[in-house]
């Protein structure tokens, strides 16, 4: 089924489809996006398109000049993303932070499954020479407790 | 109330069989004659004010020319309870919002009668040569039970496979969502040593009212299942989808509370949860044939294994403890409770491992 075709009779979706494609630069695939997380916040919040989008703040991010138009569709979209999924948002900045935190202590990688569908993670080191195997010996023990804090994390 | 059936088509390379006819008078029905691809183009082209809903009152008869007995299919990746299927009936009289059978619209809308089901007894006798027991259920792509009283389909698996001597050997599931048993009890009177089961598939009310259309209320579903396991008939029960978001979990506390108060759980078989897991090409079914469903409203997220949407690991972590703890009360905190379609990680981290008599 086409996803435009099924928008059709819903005037106000089709106000809100063309005030996103008036004034970003969406493809089309975006816009299956923009229109599919738009009916499931409806659905579930009973929340009108246009609360929607004034609860993702859109207009600003509409009315910033300093960014290009494709910009404000992928910032959209993003808000729109975080709004439609809350729980897998905040989960996947938290192992973001995990990361970065794993990277800056030990120059190592942890890799989280994809949409936390496991209860397990890897960490990886890049070995180039000699002194990169000395070193993770040296490093590794620092990320001791966040290795912990990932298992737990994952879990959750 | 029973499923309203208005046409009764008939394959004319097997209009030889009896059935048809008898149900067609059954119903103060004339039977039609035509082919398959005829039939799918006329219901096409006749759809009403909603194909499915058009075609679910359609009884097609044919033979079937694959195999019946087939392992279950479960999915890439999931610990699997070896349950078989007999597939002697496809499509359903109910219309369920999220039932995969929507997808088979284009070449099967109607419902399904193989005429040619001694072939099923053949490969159950079949399979026996090479494997001790058999668990095996038709409610895989039909309800068992809802056209039973048209169809008698407990009547013939039962007594071929005690006619055969193999009731020691198979297990037979009889899965609904229906309340249409007098059939079923009237077979277990008649053949005392069969081993049968009844599973009936559960949901919250507020769910099933809305989109589980046709299928018989859930408390008149517990009272049947109260009254087949008055007359013998072993009882199981499926929270299948459950649907995993907010606000839902107290009230499958409540259903489970209301079932398992209902019912002589000594005499409960098994039990099985699965969170509500889907294609792709579902939801766009469901979102234009249910688009206030509450199956949208959910965290889920394609699996690398199987390509299936599931809700967040954690969603499922939190409802299944929640009803491993709460269904466990009835059962001395050992209850006959299995994951459906789950993976091996689930398993671990619910603690639950695959026990006996479903593994």
């Amino acid at each position: 089924m086409d996803i435009f075709e099924s928008i059709k009779n819903d005037a106000d979706l089709i106000v809100a489809v063309k005030y996103m494609s008036e004034n970003t630069d969406i493809n089309n695939n975006s816009l299956k996006n923009f229109i599919r997380y738009l009916r499931e916040i409806n659905v579930r919040e009973k929340l009108p398109y246009r609360e929607i989008l004034q609860k993702i703040a859109a207009s600003e991010v509409i009315e910033n000049n300093e960014i290009t138009k494709k910009t404000k569709s992928e910032e959209i979209l993003k808000k729109l993303y975080n709004l439609r999924y809350p729980l897998w948002s905040a989960k996947q900045a938290e192992f973001i932070k995990l990361k970065n935190r794993f990277r800056a202590l030990t120059g190592g990688e942890i890799e989280f499954p994809e949409f936390a569908e496991g209860n397990s993670f890897k960490i990886s080191f890049t070995i180039k020479k000699d002194e990169d195997i000395e070193k993770i010996f040296e490093t590794i023990s620092k990320g001791h407790d966040l290795m912990k804090e990932s298992l737990k994390k994952i879990k959750e | 109330m029973r499923p309203q059936i208005n046409k009764i088509v008939i394959d004319p390379d097997y209009s030889n069989h009896r059935l048809p006819f008898e149900i067609a008078e059954k119903l103060g029905l004339k039977p039609e004659f035509m082919k398959k691809d005829e039939l799918v183009k006329r219901v096409s082209e006749n759809p009403g004010d909603d194909l499915f809903k058009t075609a679910k009152k359609i009884l097609f008869f044919t033979e079937n020319k694959g195999k019946f007995l087939k392992k279950c299919p479960g999915s890439k990746g999931v610990v699997c309870c070896n349950y078989y299927t007999i597939n002697s009936v496809t499509g359903c009289p109910y219309d369920c919002s999220y039932c995969i059978l929507q997808h088979y619209i284009e070449n099967n809308p109607f419902i399904t009668v193989f005429l040619n089901r001694e072939k099923a007894i053949d490969e159950i006798v079949e399979f026996l040569k090479t494997n001790q027991k058999l668990r095996v259920g038709t409610g895989e792509l039909a309800d068992s039970l809802a056209l039973d009283h048209l169809l008698d389909e407990t009547g013939f698996f039962i007594s071929e496979i005690d006619k055969l001597g193999l009731t020691d050997r198979v297990q037979f599931e009889f899965k609904t969502k229906s309340v249409e048993i007098e059939r079923l009890i009237e077979i277990r009177k008649k053949y005392p040593r069969a081993d049968i089961v009844a599973g009936f598939s559960v949901n919250i009310p507020k769910f099933q009212q809305i989109e589980e259309p046709g299928a018989a209320p859930i408390e008149e579903r517990i009272k049947a299942a109260v009254r087949l396991q008055k007359s013998g008939v072993k009882i199981a029960i499926h929270f299948d989808p459950v649907v995993m978001i907010s606000g839902n979990i107290q009230e499958y506390q409540k259903l489970i509370d209301f079932i398992f108060s209902s019912l002589d759980c000594s005499e409960v078989i098994w039990i099985s949860m699965g969170g509500f897991r889907h294609t792709l090409a579902l939801t766009e079914t469901i979102l234009k044939r249910f688009p206030q469903s509450s199956l949208l409203m959910g965290e889920m997220f394609p699996s690398d294994s199987d390509n299936k949407l599931r809700y967040l690991s954690s969603v499922r972590r939190s409802f299944y403890n929640i009803f491993i703890e709460q269904i466990s009360k009835y059962f001395n905190g050992n209850p006959p409770l299995y994951m459906c379609m789950e993976k091996s990680f689930m398993w671990d981290d619910v603690k639950m491992k695959p026990q006996s008599p479903v593994f």
